[in-house]
Protein backbone atom coordinates (compact mmCIF):
# COMPACT_ATOMS: atom_id res chain seq x y z
CA UNK A 1 0.00 0.00 0.00
CA UNK A 2 1.26 3.43 -0.89
CA UNK A 3 2.01 5.56 2.14
CA UNK A 4 1.99 9.30 1.62
CA UNK A 5 4.02 11.28 4.12
CA UNK A 6 2.88 14.88 4.18
CA UNK A 7 5.59 17.44 4.31
CA UNK A 8 5.11 19.59 7.33
CA UNK A 9 5.06 23.32 6.81
CA UNK A 10 5.41 23.98 10.52
CA UNK A 11 6.22 27.53 11.33
CA UNK A 12 7.60 28.89 14.58
CA UNK A 13 5.08 31.42 15.94
CA UNK A 14 7.71 33.45 17.75
CA UNK A 15 9.76 33.87 14.58
CA UNK A 16 6.61 34.63 12.62
CA UNK A 17 5.78 37.45 15.06
CA UNK A 18 9.34 38.80 14.85
CA UNK A 19 9.23 38.91 11.07
CA UNK A 20 5.83 40.61 11.13
CA UNK A 21 7.12 43.16 13.63
CA UNK A 22 10.23 43.79 11.50
CA UNK A 23 8.11 44.75 8.49
CA UNK A 24 8.51 48.49 7.93
CA UNK A 25 6.05 50.67 6.01
CA UNK A 26 8.33 52.33 3.49
CA UNK A 27 7.33 55.56 1.74
CA UNK A 28 7.14 55.17 -2.02
CA UNK A 29 7.70 58.74 -3.33
CA UNK A 30 11.50 58.88 -3.27
CA UNK A 31 11.85 55.27 -4.38
CA UNK A 32 9.48 55.85 -7.29
CA UNK A 33 11.37 58.99 -8.30
CA UNK A 34 14.66 57.06 -8.41
CA UNK A 35 12.95 54.26 -10.32
CA UNK A 36 11.67 56.68 -12.99
CA UNK A 37 15.20 58.05 -13.43
CA UNK A 38 16.62 54.53 -13.77
CA UNK A 39 13.88 53.58 -16.21
CA UNK A 40 14.73 56.61 -18.34
CA UNK A 41 18.41 55.66 -18.18
CA UNK A 42 17.62 52.07 -19.21
CA UNK A 43 15.47 53.37 -22.06
CA UNK A 44 18.35 55.56 -23.32
CA UNK A 45 20.79 52.64 -23.14
CA UNK A 46 18.31 50.45 -25.02
CA UNK A 47 17.79 52.98 -27.80
CA UNK A 48 21.55 53.54 -28.10
CA UNK A 49 22.06 49.78 -28.39
CA UNK A 50 19.33 49.58 -31.00
CA UNK A 51 20.90 52.43 -32.98
CA UNK A 52 24.34 50.82 -32.77
CA UNK A 53 22.83 47.55 -34.00
CA UNK A 54 21.16 49.36 -36.90
CA UNK A 55 24.48 51.01 -37.84
CA UNK A 56 26.31 47.67 -37.67
CA UNK A 57 23.62 46.00 -39.80
CA UNK A 58 23.71 48.85 -42.34
CA UNK A 59 27.51 48.66 -42.63
CA UNK A 60 27.28 44.90 -42.97
CA UNK A 61 24.56 45.24 -45.59
CA UNK A 62 26.56 47.84 -47.54
CA UNK A 63 29.58 45.57 -47.38
CA UNK A 64 27.93 42.37 -48.56
CA UNK A 65 25.28 43.83 -50.87
CA UNK A 66 27.49 44.25 -54.00
CA UNK A 67 28.67 40.64 -53.85
CA UNK A 68 25.15 39.39 -53.08
CA UNK A 69 23.76 41.42 -55.99
CA UNK A 70 26.48 40.18 -58.32
CA UNK A 71 25.90 36.59 -57.27
CA UNK A 72 22.11 37.01 -57.61
CA UNK A 73 22.47 38.62 -61.04
CA UNK A 74 24.72 35.86 -62.32
CA UNK A 75 22.41 33.21 -60.88
CA UNK A 76 19.39 34.89 -62.48
CA UNK A 77 21.26 35.20 -65.77
CA UNK A 78 22.27 31.56 -65.61
CA UNK A 79 18.67 30.59 -64.83
CA UNK A 80 17.55 32.87 -67.67
CA UNK A 81 19.87 31.12 -70.07
CA UNK A 82 18.51 27.77 -68.98
CA UNK A 83 14.91 28.96 -69.34
CA UNK A 84 15.69 30.63 -72.66
CA UNK A 85 17.04 27.35 -73.81
CA UNK A 86 13.67 25.75 -73.07
CA UNK A 87 11.78 28.65 -74.64
CA UNK A 88 11.05 30.83 -71.55
CA UNK A 89 11.64 34.57 -71.36
CA UNK A 90 12.91 35.27 -67.83
CA UNK A 91 15.56 37.90 -68.69
CA UNK A 92 13.23 40.83 -67.78
CA UNK A 93 12.74 39.34 -64.25
CA UNK A 94 16.49 39.14 -63.70
CA UNK A 95 16.86 42.76 -64.73
CA UNK A 96 14.00 43.75 -62.42
CA UNK A 97 15.59 42.10 -59.36
CA UNK A 98 18.88 43.97 -59.76
CA UNK A 99 17.19 47.29 -60.61
CA UNK A 100 16.74 50.11 -57.96
CA UNK A 101 13.00 49.29 -57.82
CA UNK A 102 13.78 45.63 -57.15
CA UNK A 103 16.21 46.66 -54.43
CA UNK A 104 13.59 48.95 -52.82
CA UNK A 105 11.00 46.15 -52.83
CA UNK A 106 13.53 43.76 -51.23
CA UNK A 107 14.24 46.33 -48.49
CA UNK A 108 10.51 46.77 -47.87
CA UNK A 109 10.05 43.01 -47.56
CA UNK A 110 12.99 42.87 -45.13
CA UNK A 111 11.48 45.67 -43.04
CA UNK A 112 8.11 43.88 -42.93
CA UNK A 113 9.84 40.68 -41.79
CA UNK A 114 11.56 42.62 -38.98
CA UNK A 115 8.22 44.11 -37.94
CA UNK A 116 6.61 40.66 -37.93
CA UNK A 117 9.35 39.24 -35.74
CA UNK A 118 8.99 42.17 -33.28
CA UNK A 119 12.67 43.06 -33.72
CA UNK A 120 11.77 46.75 -34.03
CA UNK A 121 9.42 46.93 -31.05
CA UNK A 122 9.91 49.72 -28.52
CA UNK A 123 11.18 47.42 -25.71
CA UNK B 1 5.28 58.15 -19.67
CA UNK B 2 1.91 57.63 -21.29
CA UNK B 3 -1.09 57.83 -18.98
CA UNK B 4 -3.83 55.44 -20.03
CA UNK B 5 -5.99 56.11 -16.95
CA UNK B 6 -6.69 59.38 -15.13
CA UNK B 7 -4.30 59.88 -12.21
CA UNK B 8 -6.95 59.23 -9.56
CA UNK B 9 -8.24 56.05 -11.19
CA UNK B 10 -5.09 53.98 -10.59
CA UNK B 11 -5.80 53.45 -6.90
CA UNK B 12 -9.18 51.86 -7.65
CA UNK B 13 -8.00 49.67 -10.53
CA UNK B 14 -7.34 46.00 -9.79
CA UNK B 15 -3.81 44.70 -10.18
CA UNK B 16 -4.50 42.25 -13.01
CA UNK B 17 -5.86 45.05 -15.23
CA UNK B 18 -2.83 47.18 -14.41
CA UNK B 19 -0.45 44.30 -15.17
CA UNK B 20 -2.21 43.78 -18.52
CA UNK B 21 -1.74 47.47 -19.36
CA UNK B 22 1.92 47.30 -18.33
CA UNK B 23 2.41 44.17 -20.46
CA UNK B 24 1.18 46.22 -23.42
CA UNK B 25 3.84 48.86 -22.84
CA UNK B 26 1.95 51.30 -20.62
CA UNK B 27 4.68 52.86 -18.46
CA UNK B 28 2.22 54.68 -16.19
CA UNK B 29 0.65 51.31 -15.36
CA UNK B 30 4.06 49.86 -14.55
CA UNK B 31 4.75 52.90 -12.33
CA UNK B 32 1.59 52.09 -10.41
CA UNK B 33 2.76 48.48 -9.97
CA UNK B 34 6.08 49.75 -8.59
CA UNK B 35 4.19 52.01 -6.16
CA UNK B 36 2.09 49.07 -4.97
CA UNK B 37 4.84 46.48 -4.73
CA UNK B 38 7.85 48.49 -3.60
CA UNK B 39 7.11 48.04 0.10
CA UNK B 40 6.98 44.23 -0.09
CA UNK B 41 10.04 43.86 -2.32
CA UNK B 42 12.14 46.30 -0.29
CA UNK B 43 11.20 44.59 2.99
CA UNK B 44 12.04 41.18 1.53
CA UNK B 45 15.44 42.44 0.37
CA UNK B 46 16.08 44.20 3.69
CA UNK B 47 15.67 40.89 5.52
CA UNK B 48 18.02 39.22 3.02
CA UNK B 49 20.71 41.90 2.90
CA UNK B 50 20.47 43.60 6.32
CA UNK B 51 21.47 46.84 4.57
CA UNK B 52 18.74 49.31 3.62
CA UNK B 53 20.64 51.08 0.82
CA UNK B 54 21.77 47.82 -0.78
CA UNK B 55 18.25 46.41 -0.46
CA UNK B 56 16.82 49.49 -2.18
CA UNK B 57 19.42 49.30 -4.93
CA UNK B 58 18.58 45.63 -5.58
CA UNK B 59 14.88 46.52 -5.49
CA UNK B 60 15.48 49.22 -8.11
CA UNK B 61 17.32 46.71 -10.31
CA UNK B 62 14.44 44.27 -9.83
CA UNK B 63 11.83 46.80 -10.95
CA UNK B 64 13.88 47.97 -13.94
CA UNK B 65 14.42 44.35 -15.02
CA UNK B 66 10.69 43.77 -14.51
CA UNK B 67 9.87 46.77 -16.72
CA UNK B 68 12.16 45.46 -19.45
CA UNK B 69 10.76 41.95 -19.45
CA UNK B 70 7.12 42.27 -18.35
CA UNK B 71 5.83 41.55 -21.85
CA UNK B 72 7.29 38.03 -21.50
CA UNK B 73 5.17 37.39 -18.37
CA UNK B 74 2.97 34.35 -19.02
CA UNK B 75 -0.04 35.34 -16.93
CA UNK B 76 -0.93 38.68 -15.29
CA UNK B 77 -1.90 36.82 -12.12
CA UNK B 78 1.67 35.57 -11.73
CA UNK B 79 3.11 39.09 -11.51
CA UNK B 80 3.75 39.11 -7.73
CA UNK B 81 5.57 35.77 -7.67
CA UNK B 82 7.51 36.62 -10.81
CA UNK B 83 8.68 39.92 -9.34
CA UNK B 84 9.68 38.20 -6.09
CA UNK B 85 11.68 35.66 -8.08
CA UNK B 86 13.48 38.47 -9.90
CA UNK B 87 14.32 40.08 -6.54
CA UNK B 88 15.60 36.77 -5.13
CA UNK B 89 17.76 36.23 -8.22
CA UNK B 90 19.27 39.70 -7.92
CA UNK B 91 20.07 39.04 -4.27
CA UNK B 92 21.58 35.61 -5.03
CA UNK B 93 23.69 37.19 -7.77
CA UNK B 94 24.91 39.80 -5.30
CA UNK B 95 25.46 37.27 -2.49
CA UNK B 96 27.45 34.94 -4.76
CA UNK B 97 29.60 37.78 -6.08
CA UNK B 98 31.49 37.50 -2.77
CA UNK B 99 31.13 41.11 -1.70
CA UNK B 100 31.40 41.35 2.10
CA UNK B 101 28.27 41.98 4.12
CA UNK B 102 27.96 44.96 6.43
CA UNK B 103 29.38 44.33 9.91
CA UNK B 104 27.11 44.08 12.94
CA UNK B 105 26.17 47.51 14.30
CA UNK B 106 26.54 46.72 17.98
CA UNK B 107 26.39 50.40 18.97
CA UNK B 108 23.16 50.95 17.05
CA UNK B 109 21.57 47.90 18.65
CA UNK B 110 22.67 49.06 22.07
CA UNK B 111 20.97 52.41 21.47
CA UNK B 112 17.56 50.75 21.21
CA UNK B 113 17.39 48.27 24.08
CA UNK B 114 14.52 45.80 23.65
CA UNK B 115 12.49 48.10 21.39
CA UNK B 116 10.89 47.08 18.10
CA UNK B 117 13.87 48.59 16.27
CA UNK B 118 16.29 46.60 18.40
CA UNK B 119 14.34 43.39 17.76
CA UNK B 120 14.46 44.11 14.01
CA UNK B 121 18.20 44.73 14.17
CA UNK B 122 18.64 41.51 16.15
CA UNK B 123 16.58 39.58 13.61
CA UNK B 124 18.56 40.99 10.68
CA UNK B 125 21.86 40.35 12.46
CA UNK B 126 20.85 36.77 13.26
CA UNK B 127 19.69 36.20 9.67
CA UNK B 128 23.06 37.43 8.43
CA UNK B 129 24.72 34.61 10.40
CA UNK B 130 22.90 31.99 8.35
CA UNK B 131 24.30 30.61 5.08
CA UNK B 132 22.73 32.21 1.99
CA UNK B 133 20.47 29.33 0.98
CA UNK B 134 19.25 28.78 4.54
CA UNK B 135 18.60 32.50 5.00
CA UNK B 136 16.68 32.63 1.74
CA UNK B 137 14.44 29.71 2.73
CA UNK B 138 13.80 31.17 6.18
CA UNK B 139 12.96 34.63 4.82
CA UNK B 140 10.64 33.25 2.15
CA UNK B 141 8.88 31.07 4.71
CA UNK B 142 8.49 33.64 7.50
CA UNK B 143 8.51 36.96 5.70
CA UNK B 144 6.59 35.94 2.59
CA UNK B 145 4.48 33.15 4.10
CA UNK B 146 5.44 30.75 1.31
CA UNK B 147 5.03 26.97 1.62
CA UNK B 148 7.98 24.60 1.22
CA UNK B 149 6.79 23.71 -2.27
CA UNK B 150 6.56 27.34 -3.34
CA UNK B 151 10.02 28.04 -1.93
CA UNK B 152 11.41 25.07 -3.80
CA UNK B 153 9.85 26.34 -7.04
CA UNK B 154 11.05 29.89 -6.55
CA UNK B 155 14.61 29.03 -5.55
CA UNK B 156 15.12 25.77 -7.52
CA UNK B 157 16.32 24.17 -4.26
CA UNK B 158 15.06 20.55 -3.84
CA UNK B 159 12.01 20.21 -1.59
CA UNK B 160 13.79 18.06 1.02
CA UNK B 161 16.63 20.55 1.26
CA UNK B 162 14.17 23.42 1.69
CA UNK B 163 12.54 21.57 4.60
CA UNK B 164 15.84 20.85 6.29
CA UNK B 165 17.06 24.43 5.73
CA UNK B 166 13.92 25.75 7.42
CA UNK B 167 14.04 23.33 10.35
CA UNK B 168 17.73 23.85 11.06
CA UNK B 169 17.67 27.53 10.17
CA UNK B 170 14.75 28.21 12.54
CA UNK B 171 16.56 26.46 15.37
CA UNK B 172 19.78 28.41 14.73
CA UNK B 173 17.84 31.66 14.45
CA UNK B 174 16.15 31.04 17.81
CA UNK B 175 19.55 30.34 19.42
CA UNK B 176 21.05 33.53 18.03
CA UNK B 177 18.04 35.62 19.02
CA UNK B 178 18.16 34.19 22.54
CA UNK B 179 21.83 35.12 22.75
CA UNK B 180 21.10 38.68 21.56
CA UNK B 181 18.18 38.90 24.03
CA UNK B 182 20.49 37.92 26.90
CA UNK B 183 23.00 40.54 25.74
CA UNK B 184 20.32 43.26 25.93
CA UNK B 185 19.33 42.19 29.45
CA UNK B 186 22.92 42.37 30.68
Amino acid sequence: MLTVTRMSNEIDDRLLDLFAEAHETLPSAEFLQTFLLRMEQARRVQSMRRMALAVVLSVLAAWITPSVLAATASAVQAAGHVLDAVGGQSQPYGALIISPAGWAVSMLIGFLVLLRTSALRRR
Amino acid sequence: MTASLPAGAWAAANEISIVLLAMNGDDAAYGELVRRRQDAIRNLLRRLTREASLADDLAQQTFVQGWQSIRHLKSPGAFGGWLRKLAVNFWLQHARSGRPEVPLQEDLRAEHPVSAVSRRLDLDAALAQLPHDVRLCIVLAYNEGMSHGEISQTTSIPLGTVKSHITRGSARLRELLDAYGDAHVQ
